[in-house]
């Protein structure tokens, strides 16, 4: 590392490289280790413990959760679920949020941006790097939970479960929150005040795109006229339903509104770009305020 | 206020300049109103010169070396970093020693080395080491185990290992012990003098300085007072003991004047360029050390 003083070198990204592993190394380790153990669970106890998978749709089927107790199929595979959204929650609020903000309060502001990387590439430095990580882990989640869901294929119980289990999904919620927290820090600048805001708005953005998600597109709508008393007709398979009565006098329709099951893939791709837009917007965000923050040399 | 200003450095046109403030203020913001925490301030180094940053507690030395340093950003006016040096490898390099001496608490000091090598463009593990191994820091120790001295210690070798065009170090000597302090100064300036670099440091404590500073930069209330080589400084002032009068027994701005019943004692500053006049008896003429310049200097303009 002996560096004669008279040739100028780049700081580049392995140099942004080693800082990011040398000051988050504990956090990538440890949440390698959560995601190993996720993959593994998932993966090889979980799918040895199940019964009428080939026999059975998920309303009627059942599986063992190490052998203590028979849970309901889709009450499982919807904790998996809660259990893979948790991880984007712990990265914006454990990775991200304090990233910045722990820099200004134990005042080592002036030494991380003293050096000669502007604050600009350090934070777009340490995001892209750390992105990297979370995306691959989110990744491995999200393998783990499309393998796990697969023999039910897309039915409504486990939709929540479902939807969430493709990898581009996952991948899009951890940069999402690594962004997200990134840019609440970069604003906050308190460690504390800055996890618990990012730990809200990661929950209600999620929490609303959950609400919202099968409204992304307008529903097919069918209407089933009431004849005689008795009326038989076959719902077509769906991510959601909506059965209602026109009313009016005689009540003579019903009404059934529905987002077809093979809208799925569509669905996923209009909340990634959802979360890619609200990315980019809040990475545009943390780069004026930190630009701003910056010297005005 | 045209007393306040003396023997500016005025540096010719073609001559390179280290560090440059152009009427630099700083404007803070308060939930009711704000205040200028400095203002009007011009500021001009040369490459080498090793700057002492004098003022009372919040006549906003921190301020101006953070503005100087670019953690900060000027309300108004600007702040340059070598604006015209070719005689450097990169121009516009600082390094910044903030007054708590911040370090990664979890990083050891052999991590630091690490930090200072990654993170900049010109690096030289040599002083940086040396520094280290000068005050017997550990380096395999985590920073924050260390001692508010060690840390010191830790926090000028990264700077010095850098290799700035211009180093900023507010309160350096504050945590170390009187030994420490001069042999600290010492070898700061020895490095210094080798690398051509430009070192402003602020102190309160003027004793210090002496023998260290070549320049003196005179802080009070936000305002620029003096801004002037020091030998030049005080060459020009004159202390006259004599007895009570309540004018100087030679012509000179008076800096500052005190009085005893029976005596009266006078800072006067000569017109430049003029020799010391002769004082008749029984005036003493006595030169001005660098301490009781300050005081002077900041007792008038509180009087004021």
């Amino acid at each position: 590392m002996t560096t004669p003083a008279t040739s100028p070198l780049r700081v580049g990204p392995l140099d942004m490289l080693w800082l990011t592993w040398r000051q988050h190394r504990i956090a990538i380790v440890s949440g390698g280790v959560l995601v190993a153990a996720f993959y593994t669970f998932t993966r090889v106890i979980l799918p040895q413990e199940h019964i009428n998978v080939d026999t059975c749709s998920p309303h009627c089927g059942e599986m063992s959760v190490f052998g203590l107790a028979w849970l309901p199929t889709w009450v499982v595979l919807d904790a998996m679920g809660w259990l893979a959204s948790a991880f984007g929650f712990l990265i914006a609020v454990y990775w991200a949020a304090p990233m910045i903000a722990r820099e200004y309060e134990q005042r080592t502001d002036v030494l991380a941006w003293g050096q000669d990387v502007s604050v600009t590439a350090w934070v777009f430095g340490k995001i892209a790097l750390l992105g990297v990580v979370a995306a691959g882990y989110a990744a491995v989640i999200g393998l783990a939970m499309s393998a796990l869901v697969m023999p039910w294929g897309s039915i409504q119980p486990i939709v929540r479960a479902n939807f969430e289990s493709a990898v581009p999904v996952q991948m899009a919620y951890a940069l999402f929150g690594i962004v997200l927290g990134v840019a609440v820090s970069a604003f906050v600048r308190r460690t504390v005040a800055a996890m618990a805001i990012t730990a809200a708005l990661f929950g209600i953005v999620r929490f609303v795109a959950y609400e919202l998600r099968f409204t992304y597109l307008p529903p097919v709508r069918i209407e089933i006229p009431l004849t005689g008393s008795y009326t038989s007709f076959t719902v077509p398979r769906n991510l959601w339903q909506n059965l209602s009565d026109l009313g009016g006098p005689g009540h003579t329709i019903l009404v059934l509104d529905y987002q077809p099951v093979d809208r799925l893939a569509a669905f996923r791709l209009i909340e990634i770009a959802i979360f890619v837009v609200l990315t980019a917007a809040l990475a545009i965000a943390a780069w004026l305020r930190m630009r701003r923050a910056a010297s005005s040399r | 206020m045209t007393t306040t200003v003396t023997a500016r450095h005025e540096p010719a046109q073609d001559e390179q300049i280290a560090v440059r403030g152009t009427d630099v203020g700083r404007y803070y913001r308060h939930w009711r109103g704000g205040t200028w925490a400095l203002r009007h301030c011009d500021v001009s180094l040369p490459p080498g010169r090793i700057a002492a940053l004098v003022g009372a507690n919040g006549a906003g030395k921190t301020t101006l070396l953070r503005l100087l340093a670019g953690v900060l950003a000027p309300s108004e006016g600007s702040v340059a970093i070598d604006p015209n040096r070719r005689d450097v490898p990169v121009a516009g390099r600082v390094s910044f020693v903030a007054q708590d001496k911040p370090l990664y608490r979890r990083f050891t000091v052999n991590d630091m080395l690490r930090f200072g090598a990654h993170l900049n463009r010109l690096w030289d593990r040599k002083t940086a080491t040396d520094w280290l191994d000068r005050f017997d820091i550990p380096r395999t120790g985590q920073c924050g185990r260390l001692s508010g001295g060690q840390q010191s210690q830790v926090a000028l070798a990264i700077a010095l290992g850098a290799r700035p065009s211009v180093l900023l170090l507010d309160e350096p000597l504050s945590v170390l012990d009187p030994l420490a302090r001069r042999e600290v100064m010492g070898a700061l300036l020895n490095i210094a003098a080798d690398a051509g670099m430009t070192v402003v440091l602020s102190t309160h404590v003027v004793t210090d300085l002496v023998g260290v500073a070549d320049h003196l930069l005179l802080l009070a209330a936000g305002r620029l007072l003096v801004d002037g080589d020091i030998d030049t400084l005080l060459a020009r002032h004159v202390r006259y003991i004599g007895p009570r009068s309540d004018t100087p027994p030679v012509t000179g701005d008076v800096v500052r004047a005190t009085h005893t019943e029976r005596q009266s004692t006078f800072l006067v500053r000569r017109a430049a360029g003029t020799p010391e006049p002769p004082v008749a008896e029984p005036w003493l003429a006595r030169p001005v050390t660098l301490e009781e310049f300050v005081l002077a200097q900041l007792t008038s303009e509180a009087a004021r």
